[in-house]
């Protein structure tokens, strides 16, 4: 019944908007001052009637998807995602299907703008909903470089973690990273190592040690010590081999266990160093001293006088050796010295204890303690600790301490708490505003930390935190941006997201024979990330990926490829380098321009003993041109061979024929097999060939729309032509991979504006980057409506 | 010492040297605990799930009669010294076969559980986390989860790879990701081999309480979806009090002569890595370690190649044979592998003596696929086997057929009846299997 009805409300519709689908001023202004105005009709009502309802009715419900019970723009924006999807597919070109009735290309964009037309009149004025992202965990990566800003220390504890889940093409998504015990046993165990680290002090083994034999003295020497009786200095020349801190280490007593002690004066170049008392050891052979001292390289001298000697005439008549036995060895006083080092150089303390650790040196140890876990848990959490964390941290090391830890053990229990704690681990965005019904700015913190981990998979730095504090960073993200794009900590992007985004992250775990070793592997992630980075660092247009004539490649390459010395026929000028990768233009008659034809990608999407058009064609359906096709369904019917042997196909492309034959297979393979056919020319290892085995290689397809093409120049031209909805595709991608959660329907019309400023700004890709930064779902949050309770 | 990976089979095993001779850790050292209620004390039942990706040519498999005299089929002759240590169970089936989309990927998340998973990564509580729910306390790990590193792309059907390579779920967020690495395995089992130090556990102690509070406090501020990534800190902040606690509690575990720390270096080929794991499955139950273990030969969809049969194509390739003679002989090739591992396995079981028995009698190992037939991705008809005697309550050695689409959990419930953990519903499951004693 229902659907009778508003067949006939359709129809209705229909007759009215024979015209076409000029976006129509809305009337939906005048509307709302009339309340029983009528509601502006569907205004794709006469295309869906024309191409799409002899399947799509109430009775046929082919696919599950009934189009006629969609009067009016009401009814489109309460079925947003069911309309967008068939604008997408309508645009596409995906439908109607083959056989049937085909629009023109100006009736599709129409039709596809009218239905996007009635979504941004249904926006327009009200906020757009910035989506929201779960409470994220650190992932692997953005752990160990956390760690790495954090603590100072060059150590990556994460690589032991068991690997992170992706979702949505990455592993930084928020729903897929979770926590299990095994997990948590490994940052407790991370945490552990990681502040044993940062606290180690860094003093190293003595690096110059010198006995006494090196003194230069009168007197003369007995075997194992030196004795000393006048005020004549003696004194010991070292040649420490480089600038810093060292300890002057002197060990001795005086001569007899009665005596009072020996008072020293230890010199350094003739400038008074120290005085030392010797006296008689309590425990062990002697009394020991350590004296720091900062050298420079190269030759100093330490002197040593002893400042007490029984007298000037003994002491002279001294300056022989006492005999063991008989003299009048009674008559003297002396320090008997045993030894004599410069040990060093002492590491300055690292960096990070010294950050770490500093605090008020007058403050009591308790105060000293909350100074230090105050200012280091604001820097764990990426914002400033409250009262109340810090009180629960200062309670740990009150229990520390009271169950016997010094005050540097009990902190670093505590520095081990705050790098298991949740707030850590965690990225969470407390709402400042929590009573803001609507969407709002995050808080500038939270902002510093989702570009930091955006840029740079690591905390903010000083700078951006300054700026949050201030409230100054969301006015100057051009700037900022920049700038991070400019540290060398922005190789975090280009090595944890074009993997990702490239598929070809995996590459380690393919098996391609013995042929496949290690360095063509390593080789071949190298090009396309060098690739990657090159059009981040120039700031080249996105299109670079598809067709830019170039690449990056070392020996192992060359030869793969047949380039510089290795090129087959035609002899080339360039040498390419056996280790190093160097940048080299392809040639313009060549198959090879972009990414498509990287190894890492055309390996990648091969089966390990064959091709894979299917695989290939998803990849570019996936990656370039951004509508995935869906999973196969359960209960795919084999494929039937026939009973007679001889009629049996053999080619891989007639046996996907066959498979395209099925109504069940065709819907998608008919989009998919042809994009990979195109690069049926590459093996599985990306070698360019014109065989398989002996038959000769068909790379021509036809897409869903009667296109023909041929190969990949035939495939990077459609691809072009297709740009903006690549610039679309890599929108997503990078937005996806930025706000950590897969996007929504809601997400679309942020895409929408991204992609077309980049194509307004000639496709660069900073600017794409840029736009990502100001969009809305990356700068607001939701307000309190959008939470559901 | 660099091992493990080019050596043969039985030098190179964790239970090197370990024969019927050794006597049995869980008699000496913990008779005293639960099920000792006078006289002889009865050994715990043991429980584990093995699976196998991309489904079995049910041809070759299915015995064509029922009962104990059935002919072995071909695929099963791996198994044939055995055959009255395990039953073949036919007719079970996942969601009564009805998956929605992508096949492969939620095959492995429905296998334990009975649940649909969905692409926002929620699954539902698998079997063997209701049994460690209620047995964890009485070991010192509640149960071991690990399996094969997974050999694939980046793409699962369209669902989050954790489903894919993911058998074990303590909730339907949080899933227990499995150990590739033998040496993680062993460590996590018998610890790394230094004296447990009581200061380190005090401090791990007094640091959770404080992350807890935190955790705590954090979760009365946040709203619903992020209370539940900080509810699952909360819980694996509890699940590592509690091992703590136990590790201190229970005896230490005392590792039968000749065993072994592996290698760090995990083998490259299938069998010695396989047999690795699966020699440590052993190990755990026969130490008591643990009494509850998920092991995943391989991942679901794997693309592992298996150049050492001489198999180059990928398993998951070779699984859409389409019927084309040669690769269906390959991938008869890799299933008959996996099996002659699995028999591995059980003749480990079956070689530690327990009791009057064997320890394989005290066990329940179910092996088996998410997918029955996998080149047309069906998940009715699965190929299940389950081996042991489970304590004296299973009745091995026969061919059992229930009525189609009878849910795969239903198996779950009986072997959680026969473990002390009855549950009354999991996933899909419409009451314990009959015709298993």
């Amino acid at each position: 019944m229902r659907s009778l009805r508003y067949s006939l409300l359709l129809t209705f519709a229909g007759l009215v908007l024979s015209g076409g689908f000029s976006v129509r001023p809305a009337p939906v202004a005048a509307q709302l001052e009339t309340p029983r105005a009528e509601p502006a009709p569907n205004p794709g009502a006469a295309f869906v009637k024309k191409y799409c309802l002899s399947c799509h009715d109430g009775t046929k419900k082919k696919g599950d998807l009934d189009l006629s019970v969609y009067p009016d723009e009401a009814s489109l924006v309460a079925g947003r995602k069911v309309w967008s999807n068939a604008a997408k597919a309508v645009r596409d070109g995906e439908m109607p299907p083959k056989g049937a009735p085909q629009p023109t290309a100006d009736e599709r964009d129409a039709f596809a703008e009218a239905v996007r037309g009635v979504f941004r009149r249904a926006d327009a004025g009200k906020p757009r909903d910035p989506g929201r992202t779960t409470v994220r965990r650190l992932n692997r990566a953005e752990y160990n470089n956390t760690i790495r800003d954090l603590c100072m220390i060059e150590f990556e504890p994460a690589d032991n973690f068991p690997a992170d889940d992706a979702s949505h093409g990455f592993d930084n998504n928020a729903d897929a990273l979770s926590l299990s015990p095994l997990l948590l046993e490994r940052y407790l165990d991370a945490a552990e190592a990681v502040v044993g680290r940062t606290l180690a002090t860094g003093k190293k083994e003595p690096a110059v040690r010198v006995g006494f034999t090196q003194f230069i003295t009168k007197n003369t020497q007995v075997p194992y010590r030196l004795l000393v009786f006048t005020s004549e200095p003696v004194a010991a020349t070292f040649r420490p081999a480089a600038d810093g801190d060292y300890v002057v280490r002197l060990e001795g007593k005086p001569l007899r266990k009665d005596d009072p002690p020996a008072e020293v004066l230890v010199s350094i170049d003739g400038k008074e160093l120290k005085r030392v008392s010797f006296a008689w050891p309590e425990k062990g052979a002697y009394t020991k001293f350590e004296i720091p001292v900062t050298l420079t390289k190269g030759k100093h001298r330490v002197s040593l006088a002893l400042l007490n000697p029984a007298d000037e005439l003994e002491a002279k008549k001294a300056a022989y050796p006492p005999r063991v036995e008989g003299g009048n060895k009674e008559n003297f006083r002396g320090l008997e010295l045993h030894a004599i080092d410069l040990a060093g150089p002492t590491d300055d303390p690292p960096e990070g204890r010294r950050r770490i650790l500093a605090c008020d040196p007058k403050a009591e140890p308790r105060e000293q303690a909350s100074e230090i876990l105050t200012r280091f848990a604001g820097r764990a959490f990426r914002r400033p600790a409250t009262a109340e964390e810090v009180e629960r941290y200062l309670k740990l090391y009150d229990r520390s301490r009271a169950a016997g830890q010094t005050f540097e053990a009990a902190i670093a229990t505590c520095l081990q708490a705050i790098l298991v704690s949740p707030n850590f681990l965690f990225r969470v965005e407390l709402d400042d505003r929590p009573r803001e019904k609507g969407p709002h700015p995050v808080s500038e913190c939270h902002l510093a930390s989702r570009l930091s981990y955006f840029l740079w998979s690591s905390m903010p730095d000083e700078e951006l935190l300054a700026l949050a504090s201030k409230g100054e960073l969301s006015k100057t993200l051009d700037a900022q941006v920049k700038r991070m794009l400019a540290d060398p900590r922005s190789d975090a992007f280009v090595e944890n997201f074009a993997p990702q985004w490239l598929e070809i992250a995996n590459i380690a775990r393919v098996s391609r024979g013995p042929q496949f070793e290690v360095r063509l592997r390593e080789s071949m992630t190298r090009e396309s990330l060098l690739f990657f980075d090159h059009v981040l660092r120039e700031n080249r247009p996105i299109t670079d990926f598809l067709d830019g004539r170039y690449t990056f490649v070392n020996d192992r390459l060359a030869r793969l490829y047949g380039l510089g010395q290795h090129a087959r026929g035609k002899k080339s000028d360039a040498v390419i380098p056996e280790h190093a990768f160097i940048k080299v233009a392809l040639p313009a008659d060549g198959p090879r321009a972009g990414v498509l034809t990287h190894a890492s990608v055309l390996t990648m999407t091969s089966a390990p003993d064959r091709t894979s058009p299917v695989k290939r064609g998803i990849w570019v359906l996936e990656n370039v041109l951004g509508s995935p096709p869906p999973p196969p369904p359960a209960d795919v019917p084999p494929l039937d061979q026939p009973a007679d042997p001889k009629a049996r196909v053999e080619t891989l492309r007639a046996r996907l024929e066959l498979h395209r034959g099925k109504a069940a297979c065709a819907a998608c393979h008919a989009k998919i097999d042809p994009l990979g056919f195109a690069l049926e020319k590459f093996d599985v290892l990306g070698q360019f060939r014109e065989t398989d085995g002996k038959k000769p290689i068909d790379d021509a397809g036809e897409l869903p729309d009667g296109t023909k093409f041929r190969g990949p120049d035939g495939l990077r031209k459609i691809l072009l032509e297709r740009k903006d909805r690549f610039a679309r595709c890599l929108t997503e991608k990078l937005l996806t991979y930025a706000l950590g959660r897969g996007l929504g329907d809601y997400d679309a019309p942020t895409v929408d504006a991204i992609a077309a400023a980049v194509a307004k700004d000639d496709y660069l890709f900073r600017t794409l980057i840029l736009e990502v930064v100001k969009s809305d779902p990356f700068r607001l949050r939701r307000g309190t409506k959008g939470d559901k309770p | 010492m660099n091992v493990l990976s080019n050596e043969p089979l039985s030098r190179r095993t964790v239970l090197r040297g370990l024969g019927a001779t050794i006597a049995l850790p869980w008699l000496e050292a913990m008779t005293p605990r639960g099920f000792a209620a006078g006289g002889a004390p009865k050994p715990p039942v043991r429980m584990a799930f093995v699976y196998v990706p991309n489904g079995i040519q049910m041809k070759q498999w299915t015995p064509a009669t029922e009962g104990a005299d059935y002919e072995l089929p071909d695929l099963l002759k791996p198994l044939a010294k055995l055959r009255g240590d395990f039953s073949v169970l036919s007719g079970l089936a996942a969601l009564q076969g009805g998956h929605d989309g992508g096949n492969h990927a939620p095959a492995m998340g429905t296998f334990l559980t009975g649940v649909q998973p969905r692409r926002d990564a929620r699954c539902g509580v698998s079997a063997d986390q209701v049994a460690a729910a209620r047995l964890g306390h009485l070991t010192r790990l509640p149960s071991l989860e690990m399996g094969c590193k997974r050999v694939g792309g980046s793409s699962c059907d369209g669902f989050p790879c954790v489903v894919s390579s993911t058998m074990s779920w303590t909730s339907p967020t949080q899933p227990l990701p499995s150990e590739p690495s033998p040496r993680a395995v062993f460590d996590r089992l018998f610890g790394t081999g230094k004296p447990t130090d009581a200061r380190q556990a005090d401090t791990r102690r007094s640091i959770l309480d404080t992350v807890g509070d935190e955790a705590a406090a954090l979760g009365r501020k946040v709203s619903t979806d992020d209370r539940h990534k900080i509810d699952e800190y909360l819980t694996s902040v509890r699940d590592v009090e509690g091992r703590i606690q136990r590790a201190e509690s229970l005896p230490v575990p005392k590792l039968p002569e000749g065993a072994v720390r592996p290698d760090e270096k995990i083998p490259s080929d299938f069998a010695p890595y396989v047999r690795l794991l699966g020699d440590l499955m052993v190990l755990a139950f026969q130490t008591d370690v643990t009494r509850v273990c998920s092991f995943i030969f391989d991942s679901e969809q794997s693309v592992r190649s298996y150049p050492e049969l001489g198999v180059k194509a990928a398993h998951h390739n070779l699984s859409h044979h389409g019927g084309k003679e040669d690769m269906v002989k390959q991938i008869l090739q890799i299933e008959r592998h996996h099996l002659t591992q699995f028999a591995h396995v059980l003749n480990r079981l079956k070689t530690v003596r327990e009791g009057s028995g064997t320890l394989l009698d005290n066990c329940m190992i179910a092996y088996g696929s998410g997918l029955g037939d996998g080149d047309r991705h069906d998940h009715k008809d699965l190929p299940i086997l389950l081996a042991g005697k489970g304590g004296g309550s299973l009745k091995p050695g026969r061919h059992v057929r229930y009525p189609a689409n009878t849910p795969l959990t239903n198996l779950w419930l009986s072997m959680l009846d026969r473990v002390g953990a009855p549950a009354a519903r999991l996933g899909d499951s419409t009451g314990p299997l009959k015709s298993l004693d």
